[in-house]
């Protein structure tokens, strides 16, 4: 079957400015996302990650590589069907919630009654229906980031691309959102990319995880989760679960320290 | 807010009483006093002729207004999203506000002649560039996860800045049309002074070689409330912009 989402041989190097070098920030790496996957990519901060998913969006040109969607090449524009969940918070500060929601919807000329209901639907899933009527500013930063997902998701893309999703939510909210993202895929069917530095994360909501070394940024490790479609956060009680983020974590760990500049034998 | 209404009413006593004081010292003759100017205006409002000069200034203040405005959102907003063009001409346009627009004026007339259109053009004038440098600069400091999450969710570039960067700028906007559409109006009444038929600034010239002071303060009474208008107006639609950011 042919991949969802492919990178090949996808690298980036930030040119210099000024007195600073230039940065090395990402690959080359090769990437296939299979249709309707649910996938998590963890890797040390800074190790290029959102570069990674700004460049598979279209939003950033690769110093080399390909990118392709749905078979067709990513250049310069995010196409249609690929919905993006930003690491920062990317709510527009002069429209309300559901305004906020509803802005991407808005723009592709369904009938305002499609639209509204949509909407409604999506404040309600996020928990936000006491908010409908609220400005960013009145937010709490994880609501404010659940407006983001949702004004994302009422599009309903094939593909969701999520960069840090959940950073800036408490532990027990991170574990709700977790499932209803998993709900949601389920529902929709739709492709999920989750980039987080979480290994619980990945290792509780999806079928692979793939792994990045320290900066720059390559592929050093893909693991099958192995979990059934239906699935919650019931698992992280689960013996398979402990083992799972044990294993990433032996990965993971030499490319962490790498990453904070620490010995590879440091304690 | 009363404390605000005691500070006025209080400043509004000081000006009254330096007046007065003013007025005794220098004679009537030279600055009339508050009662003297203040018939003065009642007379000239209530006069039709006289209201035909306020509204040739109103009109030819609110196409001025609209010109500065119109023209300097669309200066700015190039200016705040192309770099390159910002760094060849904000220079320029940062030297053109520091220049006394007067020394332009004879261009400006022989371009458009005597008449509405000079005066217009030179009110707009005044306007333009800090309507377009507040808005440049404001689009410029927004974070760029806006236009990035315009452009993900479909928008093009036009659409990307009427729909985002310009709504997420606007109370810095608002702060330069406050700038920009006072200005505005001291353009118009330079201009009406210097050259036009009718509208408030030439009633002021025409009254300064008579020596008729009361009706020079009058017309300058009546230039301060429009100010303090348009300031007022357009200082509330920017708080309301950003309250609820
Ligand atoms: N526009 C840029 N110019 C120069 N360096 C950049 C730029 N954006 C990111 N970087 C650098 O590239 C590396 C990867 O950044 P990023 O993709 O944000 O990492 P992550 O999301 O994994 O934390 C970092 O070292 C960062 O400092
Ligand atoms: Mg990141």
């Amino acid at each position: 079957m042919e991949a969802h989402l492919r990178l090949e041989g996808v690298a980036k190097v930030f040119a210099a400015s000024g007195r600073s070098a230039p940065v090395p920030a990402l690959g080359p790496l090769d990437l296939e996302v299979r249709r309707g996957e649910f996938l998590s990519i963890v890797g040390p901060s800074g190790c290029g990650k959102s570069t990674l998913l700004d460049i598979a969006a279209g939003l950033l040109a690769p110093s080399a590589g390909r990118v392709s969607f749905e078979g067709r090449e990513v250049r310069g524009a995010t196409p249609p069907g690929l919905g993006v969940v930003f690491q920062q918070d990317a709510s527009y500060p002069w429209l309300t919630v559901s305004e906020n929601i509803g802005f991407g919807l808005r723009r592709r000329g369904l009938p305002a009654q499609a639209v509204a209901d949509r909407v409604e639907e999506a404040i309600r899933l996020m928990g936000l229906s006491a908010f409908a009527r609220a400005y960013p500013a009145q937010l709490s930063g994880g609501m404010r980031q659940r407006v983001c997902i949702a004004r994302t998701l009422v599009t309903e893309p094939r593909l969701v691309l999520l960069d840090e999703p959940f950073a800036a939510l408490d532990a027990q909210t991170r574990l709700l959102m977790g499932d209803e993202l998993l709900k949601l895929w389920r529902r929709a069917g739709a492709t999920i990319v989750l980039i987080t530095h979480s290994l619980e994360e990945a290792a509780l909501l999806s079928d692979r995880v793939l792994l990045m070394s320290a900066r720059p940024g390559r592929i050093i490790e893909t693991l099958a989760t192995g979990w059934p479609s239906e699935r919650s956060s019931d698992l992280l009680t689960d013996p398979r679960f402990a083992a799972l983020t044990q294993r990433l974590w032996t990965a993971l760990a030499p490319e962490a320290r790498r990453a904070l500049g620490l010995g590879s034998e440091a304690a | 807010m009363r404390q605000v209404l005691v500070d006025r009413l209080a400043l509004a006593a000081v000006a009254l009483t330096l007046w007065v004081a003013l007025e005794l010292r220098l004679g009537p003759d030279i600055l009339p006093g508050p009662l003297e100017t203040g018939l003065r205006l009642l007379g000239l409002l209530a006069d039709p002729a006289f209201q035909d000069e306020i509204a040739s200034t109103l009109g030819a203040f609110a196409l001025a207004a609209l010109l500065a405005a119109s023209l300097g959102l669309m200066l700015g907003a190039a200016l705040g999203t192309l770099p390159r063009t910002s760094d060849l001409l904000e220079p320029f346009l940062v030297g053109f506000y520091a220049l006394p627009k007067v020394t332009l004026y004879p261009t400006v007339l022989l371009l458009l002649g005597v008449g509405l259109d000079a005066k217009v053009a030179f009110g707009a004038l005044h306007g333009i560039v800090p309507v377009a440098l507040f808005t440049a600069g404001g689009i410029r400091g927004l974070p760029p996860i806006l236009a990035k999450s315009a452009r993900t969710l479909g928008l093009a570039r036009v659409a990307t800045v009427t729909r985002v960067l310009l709504p997420a700028a606007l109370p810095e906007i608002l702060a330069g049309l406050r700038i920009g559409l006072a200005l505005t109006l001291l353009g118009t009444l330079i201009g009406e002074m210097f050259a036009a038929r009718s509208g408030l600034g030439s009633v002021l010239m025409r009254a300064i070689p008579r020596l008729d002071n009361a009706t020079v303060l009058s017309v300058t009474i009546l230039f301060l409330a429009g100010a303090l208008l348009v300031d007022w107006t357009l200082e509330r639609a920017t708080r309301r912009s950003a309250a609820g950011r």
